[in-house]
């Protein structure tokens, strides 16, 4: 296979998909960072992806790896070309790995990409795209070297800069709540008020307790997100995090009209059904309460996970409301030049 | 002079405030938690087993039982429960192994425990968890043990199936005698076992997803140690079978009856709200209450419970210790209806996420007038490790002090360096008398630790800073003696003159598969003064005692 040097020509545009996993559609829009074309999820609510690289035909094979230098920049071997500073190393295989990450065949990457680590250590695309793999596998102890190897290499490979924002996520995961910051705080710093990382700052100080810096994170997410190719479910997280600090303020009205917010925008995110409800039940909402969990269900079903056993959502005091249709409409738009959804798809539950 | 006092002063606050020593070797606690094969290969091999705190021999301390555990090829014939007499003197743990001499020869295949005086003899009994048929063990009264399974309804043929891992006796009915909640996991058969599963990429034991789960069981008393199953009547029946793992029955809503809290494993948690008397009816309302799942409305593989006050509202709150990449939960009772789940307010939080938590308790151990958190940990899965699955094997237990309104993980215990074990279950108590609280840790197939307390007052002539109190209902006929569902509660001034008030529960249920100690424990900040004991019995009968004088061990009876 060979190892080929590659013109920086593709520009890094924010991908925004929905979540495969539980714990990560409550946590992550790590994945909205992640190259286009579907990379990560598969699915795209954002206007246009960018062009994938190319790879130039007649790029020259190399033939022995790169080593790593005392400064972490790769030192290539004799003979191999030298790129310009905007170009990187590739192998054309890691657009494969790309794809099948874009189809959440993760251990499929993960062979993938240890196969072209294997015949090129240190490549730092290799190692950020095997970083990303094991991430998604939630082997997050196991990514968070490849992400530093990413870095640390210098490539100037077109998702390096997000790999502080991986390994921050790698790192919450495994309660490393100071390097998580750390490394939201570089990713921010490097590419300017990127949303996620900022939702995710926010998440820190939640859990840290901070909770106006919690609000302002999650607001400016929110902002940042206002125009229009929002990707819909990050502002919905973010709106649910609002409902999160109203709720640990024992405020439940004010949670429950933000996680409706929530919800207008992204239906499919069955923890904010919980938390609706929840939100409910301490308003003494009994039958909506029980409405939302039947929405809860249904989100459930739509992503593909098992269903709320009936029984827990329909005490034997209580019937669920007679109302219609509960789901939000998926695509509820936002009111122009607004951060918050219009108000008339917002659900009445 | 001067100098000397500075040099104190700097050694003083380099000493860790929580201080423990392993005294494992001296104590005499000379046994093996067993259960299963090593590596474990299928779920009955990695839950370990609990222990029970009982004073079998009525001479005032606590003894301890451990039920232990089998093997799947000879489930029937393990190395057998054992009972061991304390026989400390004050500072120093001590135990004797006198399984033999008290008759006690068990060795199916046994998970939890329960003390009660089923039968309202003044000596405590004992019910055995079982993978199996389960087990009634009669205190005679002469130190020595009767068993009593097959008389007492507890042990029914249709029940030889059940996989019984945690129970607790308590008075649900309010008839003044002990019934009992037996809480049941899931159908394994050591003939068919399931096929492994997968955890983050690798190929793990199955279960317990996949598994069918087994209904717990209620069981009222009929006054005699004889047992009715009344599981369907009170509506415990109700609920769907789930994989359940532990119990604790206490007074959550504050309207004076006992509610029920289960842990479930990869399930819903239950919050059984008790709704009648007469008989008794319960009504399963974990999910509305929010202490079904965690704040994001997943369910979590909850084992171990600890009870405690931790937002100062008089109400009691509950932590439950859950599987690795996910958090411990704290649901703070807001309101006695409703729960909030609070883990990372109170930084308990991530620090949990790379462990997989069994049992755990809230005790003030630094006598600081707040509760500490301890819980132990180790993983289920033999191929753990950082890097495989982000969490090890054998971990270390989580030691966490309350300073002001947030846990810190302290990491220096003094002499007890918090070393990693395969840990699962544990019992707090004051061993020895001295007035802290003690641990006795059981680790999965490795040897019991005794784990003392060095609590030491800031000099030699500084007051005293603890108390201990066990309510005790005497009254002829009555079983509930511990006087489990009764409501505790100490105000004292500090130096400043400031009010602090600190609440325990007699609550039915422990740590993990084991039983809470029935001697409620306080600690007491520097200059205390003015300490006055309210105690509820279960009743709603209150009584009051006035200007306690600190440093006391209490029988509050009833006559």
């Amino acid at each position: 296979m060979p190892f080929t040097s590659t013109r920086r020509s593709a520009v890094l545009t924010p991908f925004r998909g929905t979540l495969g996993g539980a714990r990560c559609a409550a946590l992550c829009g790590l994945c909205s960072l992640l190259v286009a074309h579907g990379a990560v999820h598969g699915y795209q609510d954002i206007a246009k992806p960018s062009a994938p690289p190319t790879v130039p035909p007649t790029a020259p094979p190399v033939a022995s790896p790169p080593a790593t230098g005392p400064t972490g920049q790769p030192v290539l071997p004799p003979g191999t070309r030298v790129v310009p500073s905007e170009s990187y190393a590739d192998d054309p295989r890691l657009e494969v790995v790309r794809r099948m990450l874009g189809d959440q065949q993760y251990v499929q990457a993960r062979v993938v990409g240890e196969a072209v680590l294997k015949e090129h250590p240190g490549l730092g695309r290799a190692e950020f795209f095997l970083g990303l793999a094991l991430s998604k596998m939630k082997q997050y102890e196991q990514s968070r070297p490849h992400f530093e190897a990413a870095i640390k290499t210098g490539d100037p490979f077109p998702e390096r800069k997000h790999a502080h924002h991986f390994m921050a996520w790698a790192s919450y995961h495994l309660g490393e709540l100071d390097r998580a910051k750390a490394e939201f705080e570089a990713h921010v710093a490097l590419v300017g008020d990127e949303p996620d990382s900022i939702f995710a700052l926010g998440i820190i100080a939640f859990d840290e307790d901070r909770l106006d810096e919690a609000e302002a994170r999650f607001k400016k997410s929110i902002e940042l997100q206002s125009g229009p190719t929002a990707s819909k479910r990050d502002v919905a997280k973010a709106w649910a995090r609002l409902g999160d600090i109203s709720m640990r303020l024992d405020d439940p009205a004010k949670a429950e009209d933000q996680f409706m917010k929530s919800l207008a925008l992204y239906p499919d995110h069955y923890e904010v059904w919980s938390k609706l409800a929840r939100s409910r039940d301490r308003l003494g909402k009994a039958r909506e309460a029980v409405s939302a969990r039947e929405e809860e269900k249904k989100a459930r079903e739509r992503v593909g996970l098992r269903p709320t056993e009936s029984d827990d959502i329909k005490p034997a005091t209580l019937q669920p409301a007679p109302s219609g249709p509960q789901t939000p409409a998926p695509n509820a738009p936002l009111a122009p030049g607004s951060t918050s959804p219009a108000p008339s798809p917002t659900p009445k539950l | 002079m001067t100098l000397l006092a500075i040099v104190a002063c700097v050694l003083t606050s380099d000493q860790p405030s929580i201080r423990f020593t392993d005294v494992t070797h001296a104590s005499g606690l000379d046994a093996v938690l067993s259960c299963g094969r090593m590596p474990s290969s299928q779920i009955p091999e990695v839950k370990g087993g609990g222990f029970s705190l009982i004073d079998f021999d009525n001479d005032g301390d606590l003894d301890l039982f451990m039920p232990n555990g089998a093997t799947l090829d000879d489930p029937e014939h393990g190395p057998g429960a054992r009972l061991f007499r304390n026989d400390s003197t004050t500072g120093t743990p001590l135990f004797k192994d006198v399984t033999a001499e008290s008759g006690i020869h068990h060795t199916r295949w046994s998970f939890g425990s329960a003390v009660g005086d089923v039968d309202a003899d003044g000596f405590d009994d004992i019910f055995i968890a079982c993978f199996g048929q389960d087990v009634l063990l009669r205190n005679r009264g002469d130190a020595t043990f009767e068993d009593v399974s097959a008389k007492s309804g507890l042990a029914a043929a249709e029940r030889s199936n059940e996989w019984t891992t945690a129970a607790a006796f308590a008075d649900l009915d309010g008839d003044g005698d002990l019934d009992l909640y037996a809480v049941n996991y899931l159908s394994f058969d050591p003939a068919h076992p399931p096929s492994p599963a997968r955890f983050k990429g690798l190929a793990v034991m199955a279960g317990p997803k996949g598994i069918p789960a087994q209904g717990d069981r209620l069981f009222l008393n009929r006054g005699d140690g004889t047992f009715v199953d009344a599981t369907q009547s009170s509506g415990v029946g109700k609920a769907n079978p789930s994989y359940g793992l532990n119990v604790a029955i206490l007074d959550f809503t504050g309207d004076g009856k006992p509610d029920i809290f289960v842990a479930n494993d990869s399930q819903k948690n239950f919050l059984f709200v008790k709704t009648g008397t007469n008989p008794p009816t319960f009504e399963e309302n974990g999910l509305r209450a929010g202490v079904a799942t965690n704040m994001e409305g997943l369910e979590q593989a909850s084992m171990g419970i600890a009870i405690g006050d931790i937002d100062g509202n008089s109400r009691p709150d509950v932590f439950t210790t859950n599987f690795s990449s996910d958090t411990n939960t704290l649901h703070l009772n807001l309101d006695g209806k409703y729960f909030d789940d609070r883990t990372a307010q109170f930084n308990l939080a991530a620090v949990s996420r790379s462990l997989l938590g069994w049992a755990a308790a809230f005790v003030d151990f630094d006598h600081d007038g707040d509760e500490d958190l301890l819980v132990v940990n180790g993983h289920v899965y033999p191929q753990a490790s950082r890097a495989a699955m982000d969490s090890e094997y054998a971990q270390r237990p989580l030691l966490m002090e309350r300073r002001g309104k947030r846990f810190e993980t302290v990491t220096d215990a003094g002499e007890w360096k918090l070393e990693p074990h395969r840990d699962r279950t544990a019992v707090f108590a004051d061993l020895d008398r001295d007035g802290d609280v003690d641990v006795i840790i059981g680790e999965l197939n490795g040897k019991l630790r005794v784990i003392r307390n060095d609590h030491t007052l800031p000099s030699a002539s500084a007051a005293k800073d603890w108390l201990i109190v066990e309510p005790r209902d005497l009254r002829k006929g009555v079983g509930n003696r511990h006087a489990v569902g009764a409501v505790l509660t100490a105000r004292s001034k500090d130096a400043a003159g400031k009010e602090l008030v600190q609440r325990r529960w007699a609550w039915a249920g422990g740590p993990f598969m084991s039983n809470v100690s029935p001697e409620l424990h306080f600690g007491f900040p520097a200059g205390t003064t003015e300490v006055t004991l309210e105690l509820v019995w279960p009743d709603g009968t209150k009584d009051t005692k006035e200007r306690v004088a600190l440093g006391e061990r209490m029988l509050w009876t009833r006559q």
